[in-house]
């Protein structure tokens, strides 16, 4: 964590996005799918926060939610104390600038019909950076900081590696000089060697511009290496967030338990005790009720506690710093 | 490479060489690769996108697809025999009833328009020769033994009405159904949740005991790698550079290419804020570089790297290295 005390750049309030599910003409029952339940938390400047959970838990739309890349249902995201949701369009274009998203697919992000430079040009002459003279040398600067070549700016994405596709969509999005950067499985897509050049390079990045990171990931050991605090998602909610050494050493939630007993720690030599959950993941459409967790959850089954059926745990204090939703704890 | 055993080896793959002709030239996906895998023993294959271990795989099974594909040369010997040598119709028999294998993908690996009960029966009546009947009765047998809940239920369902982690039970019972002495897994928990990946993970070992099952492992992932098997085979655009014990691996990797894979992996037990990086890319394998392959990304190349290739070394008594640092 940072010593300094940081103002809040980020503040989301209860966000929920629900996608109703296409039903047919005559049915009565409307469905929906609970995808972002109520999220709530804050981020400081210069700070990392980790979003882990399995697919379909909605960390990803929770990303987009946030930027309101996709209409939050309700709730509230605070940008420098601006309510992004309470943004018209134009508004909203111009907060923009302080808030970008690096996806997982840096093959499909990138337009194979442009030069490297029209690329990352593009959002400056968007928002009309500086001098339309002055965005050649900003293009190459913006390129240099990420490690490619001035020559790069005539190529296009096909000349280029995963990694140093990945390197271009980055040099684009910091264009204009954002607060925030949400970055939405940045890595995934690349080789082991690759990845540890992109997140040393998003490290870097972020101690040159005082960058706040939201990752967004399903692997443990990239969240840990990346984020001051981290957040486990499932079924649309947080059931657990804290400082990210803190969890990872001791994890609270029986959830984040066995995900993080998932690992496997080829150093430790020792066989590890994995806790292995039953059951998959449950449709969001009729989640369970009370804890969503209960039915895979290894407490449940040994104490039957009825709360767990009846009640949705809320996200409280446990220790310092330390939040999880469980009725157990 | 020799293992040092008496008895010869199960599965013995000697200088194989598989090439891709494509437009851009000819590629050589998999360059003169040897491995040895023991009865009932779990080996390793790591390596980055593109370094041959999933071709290896095919090959051994001689499931490349030729064009573009050709196995130019080498021996894999299974049991003794040269499966290169072997008839279509030979091969078929081997592939149902002694080497079989799983992918990454479960939903592309089941027929979407078969129920899960038909595509499981066609095993056991094709290769078993079993009646209509006794096929529903195997699969719903095996199904159980994969942790199905409710197969009588379930085979009569289509793939799309699974998940994942189900289907991959599924591709799991109908590799092991004939008994096979070798299961090659290609990937086979990569595209699954990670709570389902141990579910996976844990199932296969589970099994192979029960089947004596010798598995070959094929993964990016060195962690999960760690957990399944006992020896790992390194690899790197189409060459073995390490063959190891898991533990040695893990504790004195010895190619620089195998460190650099360990410690560009991010790990909670060595927090430091900058990762190791490897620098550079995968080569092309249309454009390989001179000499050792890795030299153009190697912090400790020497002026022979760029040179020649260096040679297999026995390094120590449980690991051999391609690698000029060892060379006598």
């Amino acid at each position: 964590m940072h010593p300094n005390l940081n103002p809040k750049l980020l503040e989301v309030k209860d966000l929920r996005k629900h996608f109703p599910l296409q039903s047919g003409p005559f049915s009565k029952t409307r469905e929906t799918v609970l995808a972002v339940d109520g999220l709530s938390f804050s981020l400081e400047t210069g700070e990392t926060l980790g979003l882990v959970g399995e697919s379909g838990c909605g960390k990803s739309t929770a990303g987009r939610a946030i930027l309101r890349l996709i209409e939050p249902t309700s709730g509230h995201v605070f940008l420098d104390g601006v309510d992004l949701c309470s943004l018209n369009q134009k508004e909203l274009r111009e907060s923009r600038r302080r808030m970008q998203i690096i996806f997982q697919d840096p093959f499909n992000s990138l337009n194979p019909k442009q030069t490297i430079g029209r690329i990352v040009r593009e959002p400056l002459d968007n928002y009309q950076v500086g001098k339309a003279k002055d965005r050649e040398d900003m293009v190459i600067q913006l390129l240099a900081r990420v490690g490619l070549q001035p020559e790069h700016v005539s190529r296009y994405p096909k000349d280029f590696s995963g990694g140093q596709r990945q390197r271009i969509v980055i040099a684009r999005s910091l264009a204009l000089r954002p607060k925030l950067i949400i970055g939405d499985e940045p890595v995934s897509a690349l080789d082991v060697s690759i990845q540890a050049q992109v997140l040393n390079l998003l490290k870097d990045l972020q101690e040159d511009f005082r960058l706040s990171y939201i990752i967004i990931s399903h692997d443990l050991g990239v969240i840990r290496h990346m984020s001051d605090r981290t957040a486990v998602m499932y079924l649309g909610r947080f059931v657990e967030l804290a400082p990210s050494e803190e969890l990872y050493q001791n994890p609270l939630h029986p959830y984040s338990r066995a995900l993080l007993s998932a690992i496997p720690d080829p150093l430790s030599g020792a066989k590890q005790t994995r806790l292995v959950l039953e059951g998959d993941v449950p449709s969001p459409i009729h989640p369970p009720s009370g804890c969503t967790f209960h039915p895979r959850c290894p407490v449940f089954q040994k104490e039957k506690n009825p709360a767990c059926i009846r009640e949705q745990p809320e996200l409280r204090e446990i220790g310092p710093g330390r939040l999880a939703a469980c009725h157990t704890l | 490479m020799e293992s040092g055993h008496k008895t010869p080896p199960l599965l013995q793959v000697r200088n194989l060489e598989t090439l891709f002709l494509t437009p851009e030239g000819e590629g050589k996906a998999v360059n003169g690769v040897s491995l040895n895998l023991d009865r009932k023993e779990t080996l390793g294959i790591v390596g980055e996108s593109g370094c041959g271990k999933s071709v290896t795989a095919l090959s051994i099974l001689r499931l490349i697809p030729e064009p573009p594909g050709k196995i130019v040369s080498g021996e894999i010997l299974f049991e003794g025999r040269d499966l290169l040598k072997l008839t279509e119709k030979e091969m078929r028999h081997i592939r149902g009833n002694d080497i079989s294998m799983i992918f990454q993908d479960p939903l592309s690996s089941l027929d979407p328009v078969f129920t899960i009960g038909d595509q499981m029966g066609e095993v056991f009546r094709l290769h078993r020769g079993s009646s209509r009947k006794e096929a529903v009765a195997r699969t719903i047998e095996m199904l159980n033994l994969v942790r199905i809940p409710s197969p009588e239920k379930r085979i009569s369902e289509y793939p799309y009405q699974m998940s994942g982690g189900m289907r991959q039970r599924v591709m799991i019972a109908m590799a092991l159904a004939c008994g096979p002495k070798i299961l090659i897994a290609d990937e086979p928990t990569t595209a699954l949740d990670m709570t389902i990946q141990a579910q996976i993970l844990d199932l296969m070992l589970g099994l192979k005991e029960d089947f004596d099952t010798a598995i070959l492992l094929i993964s990016h992932d060195l962690a999960m790698i760690s957990e399944a098997a006992q020896r790992v085979i390194i690899m790197y655009a189409g060459e073995v550079v390490e063959e190891a014990s898991t533990r040695q691996i893990f504790e004195k990797p010895l190619h620089p290419y195998t460190r650099g894979l360990l410690q560009s992996t991010p790990h909670g037990a060595i927090k430091s804020r900058r990762l190791q990086e490897i620098p550079g890319a995968v080569p092309n394998l249309f454009s390989l570089p001179q000499g050792c392959l890795f030299h153009p990304r190697c912090p400790q190349a020497m002026p022979v790297c760029r040179e020649k290739s260096p040679e297999w070394t026995r390094a120590t008594n449980r690991s051999s290295v391609r690698c000029w640092l060892y060379a006598s």
